[in-house]
């Protein structure tokens, strides 16, 4: 049994953590434009966990699986510091080739997998 | 948080918008007479007209998913009566999927009823007849209304849920903010241009997600009905502006559009009528500023606020007449705001005059000077342009009286309509002054007249005031026996008037220049101009001076309706640029513009287009150079 904080779940399905699993947060701005000396002026409308990688050395076939089934918005679970944290996102390309291989228990596993995720809520407080 | 202390900051926080449209007319009213054994908890505010400006009391149960543990839920009190500062309950069910039946009894005027629910989740069923539609609980519901009660029953979502209804009113109520906002653009405007300008209207068009289908119920809204906008910040939002739906709600995907108009529309309703206007030099910008309050009240117009009539001027000798031509209300209040202008301060002064009529959801008139309100920093602003057109020296016109006529006034009566000559007796008494009148010798005989049949524009001769009513001494009386036969001349007899006229004292026009060029002797371009008043109201006013005989006074006579001079000194400087956008800014309101260079600009703002979109604000302002 995988604990929360080596562990995320998306879409219900429970994954390893992934490597340097670190969020950033970006502002979201709307109504910008650039002045005439290039300063950016903008309404800060909220906040957003930045779109980024999920990166794994070695994952089942059963998790790999489950993310090339994603489609459209799906939750993502993460445990934090601050606690549990749910965001919607929508997965992106896999990013290279994941290399298959068979474990010392004749499990099908894969590596080097990278797959984009997109976080689509913005918060406002 | 403030909107001033939001827009210095480079990345400002996100704008709050409300827009709200209410069909709800005065005196509709709905009471909810019967619920269901399922309904739990009633409070007698449910359907209170200005319920929904009242807080909502959540009560903490364990319903569904429970209740957060933040102070925003509070437990079931029944002693605590509903209220403004306690909050309303509203109507809620038992838990369970029972229905709660709910009847609603509405008096006035109402096709729809809008009910407002805790949450989503659950269905609507009203009964109409034979028909039975399904609609599903989201926090707004609209639902149609049919005759002088609805009834409707309302599931919860399962078995573990209840249903909260907050409030239910008469009529359409759709409020739209940040959640459901698409885009709001404000088009707020004036017309500062040199060359005919004309009052324009200003506009707002709503884009606004709405979850469910009201489409049928939209199409029974009609033009006119009350939109309100405000925006800005918690503890500090713009003045609320009104405007009135300008064409039908359309919804198409969820998506509503929604287009409205200020008041400034009504301009055109009211066509001011011919008249003469004697104006004394003392009271004369008390009675061109009335002139023009009242074109605007006259045209279905409520201002927000009007300024204080201004002081009274130095006493003159002479009064001047002013004839106002028939033309609309928008022609007026524009020319008026042109070419209204008094000095602003000299020694024993005017005080000055500037009057002025801003709508733009916020109507309002003044006639103060506009002194700077705002400051603009060029290094804020985006898209900066600048347009520089030739200066106008000249002014010509179709008129045949010119640009700038006078009048000069005779202070004799002169017969204006009917002077009887050429008439017969007969005629002067079945004629066209309408029926004989039975009269009393060397008494005095009041006849009214149809204004429109007598008319007091002949000639160009003016009546003193707008004629409703003449007065005619008798000045002969004829004696007509009823029956010729009769020679001893006893019996019924009738007496008539010779002579009813109508009597003014003589007003000429007098041709004034065409064109009309600038003093000073400066190249430019002339434009064309449409008078639409003749001769000029004046104020006298004096000058101290020193002089080596000691102080001496000398004083003045100055035009300040029309004055064309005003046209002239109107700076041929415009522009615009993009800038973040400030709710509370009015077209013609005047600012302080920092240019890089940092000269500071004094600048009016002839329009504003704000856009609220993607949660974000920006504004397109345009200008002209100068006070104007």
């Amino acid at each position: 049994m995988i604990g929360v904080f080596e562990s995320i779940t998306i879409n219900g399905v429970r994954f390893y953590r992934p490597n340097n699993f670190s969020l950033r947060r970006e502002d979201v701005l709307a109504g910008e434009y650039t002045t005439c000396t290039g300063k950016l002026i903008a309404d800060r409308i909220g906040w957003k966990y930045s779109d980024m990688t999920l990166s794994w050395d070695t994952l089942p076939q059963a998790m790999l699986d489950a993310l090339t089934g994603l489609s459209g918005p799906v939750q993502m679970v993460f445990t934090d510091s601050d606690g549990a944290h749910t965001e919607t996102i929508i997965r992106g390309a896999f990013t290279n080739t994941p290399t298959r291989f068979t474990d010392y228990n004749g499990a099908v596993m894969w590596s080097n997998v990278s797959v984009e995720v997109r976080f689509v809520n913005v918060h406002n407080e | 948080m403030s909107i001033t202390s939001e827009n210095a900051k480079q990345i400002r926080k996100g704008m709050e918008v409300h827009v709200s449209l209410n069909t709800n007319v005065s005196g509709s009213y709905a009471s909810v007479y019967s619920t269901s054994s399922a309904k739990i908890v009633r409070d007698p505010s449910t359907d209170q007209s200005d319920i929904n400006a009242w807080p909502w009391r959540r009560i903490a149960d364990f319903q569904s998913d429970g209740f957060p543990l933040d102070g925003s839920f509070k437990l079931w009190d029944g002693d605590t009566i509903d209220s403004q500062t306690k909050g309303v309950v509203g109507i809620r069910s038992n838990v369970g999927i029972s229905s709660l039946r709910v009847v609603v009894h509405v008096t006035g005027d109402a096709s729809e009823l809008t009910l407002r629910f805790a949450s989503e989740g659950g269905t609507i069923q009203t009964v109409s007849g034979a028909d039975s539609v399904e609609y599903d609980i989201r926090e707004t519901v609209i639902i149609p209304c049919s005759g002088s009660s609805e009834l409707f029953y309302c599931y919860p979502s399962d078995q573990y849920s209840r249903v909260e209804i907050f409030s239910i009113t008469p009529g359409v109520s759709i409020s739209i903010d940040n959640e459901n906002l698409l885009s709001a653009t404000l088009a707020l405007r004036a017309d500062l241009s040199l060359e005919k300008p004309s009052f324009p209207v200003s506009e707002i068009e709503v884009r606004a997600y709405w979850p469910s289908d009201i489409s049928a119920i939209l199409a029974n809204i009609d033009e006119g009905v009350p939109l309100t906008y405000y925006a800005g910040y918690s503890g500090s939002y713009s003045t609320t502006r009104h405007f009135y739906l300008s064409e039908p709600i359309t919804m198409e995907k969820n998506e509503l559009l929604i287009k409205a108009e200020d008041s400034s529309a009504r301009l055109d309703s009211y066509r001011v009528p011919l008249q003469a206007l004697y104006i004394k030099p003392e009271e004369a910008r008390r009675r061109i500023y009335t002139f023009f309050r009242n074109i605007i009240k006259n045209s279905g117009i409520s201002l927000i606020s009007a300024q204080a009539n201004p002081p009274l001027n130095l006493t003159g000798n002479s009064q001047h007449a002013l004839i106002i031509r028939e033309r609309t209300a928008r022609e007026y209040v524009q020319d008026i705001m042109n070419l209204s202008r008094a000095k602003e301060s000299v020694q024993n002064g005017i005080g000055g005059f500037w009057p002025s009529f801003v709508d733009a959801g916020i109507p309002k008139v003044t006639w103060s000077k506009p002194t700077a309100k705002w400051n603009i920093y060029e290094y804020d602003c985006g898209e900066v342009k600048r347009n520089v057109s030739q200066q106008v020296t000249a002014l010509k016109t179709e008129d045949s009286f010119g640009v700038d006529s006078s009048t000069s006034m005779d202070n004799l009566w002169t017969p204006l309509y009917y002077d009887g000559s050429g008439y017969s007796d007969v005629e002067n008494r079945h004629g066209i002054l309408g029926d004989p009148l039975k009269v009393t010798a060397g008494q005095s005989v009041i006849k009214n007249f149809d204004l429109e049949e007598v008319g007091y524009w002949h000639q160009y001769l003016y009546t003193d005031q707008p004629v409703t009513r003449v007065w005619s001494r008798i000045n002969s009386i004829c004696f007509k026996p009823t029956k010729t036969s009769k020679k001893t001349g006893s019996g019924t007899s009738e007496r008539w008037t010779n002579l009813l006229g109508i009597k003014g004292k003589r007003l000429d026009i007098r041709a004034g220049n065409n064109p009309l060029t600038k003093s000073g002797g400066d190249s430019g371009r002339t434009i064309e101009t449409d008078p639409i008043v003749y001769g000029h109201a004046s104020v006298k006013y004096s000058v101290t001076v020193q002089t080596w005989q000691g102080p001496q006074t000398y004083t003045y006579t100055d035009s300040i309706y029309p004055v064309y001079d005003a046209l002239f000194s109107k700076s041929n400087i415009t522009g615009s640029f993009l800038w973040k956008g400030d709710p509370r800014m009015q077209p013609r309101d005047v600012f302080n513009f920092h240019r890089l260079d940092g000269t500071v600009e004094t600048c009016t703002i002839e329009s504003i287009e704000m856009k609220h979109e993607g949660g974000g604000t920006t504004a397109t302002i345009s200008y002209r150079l100068g006070v104007v």
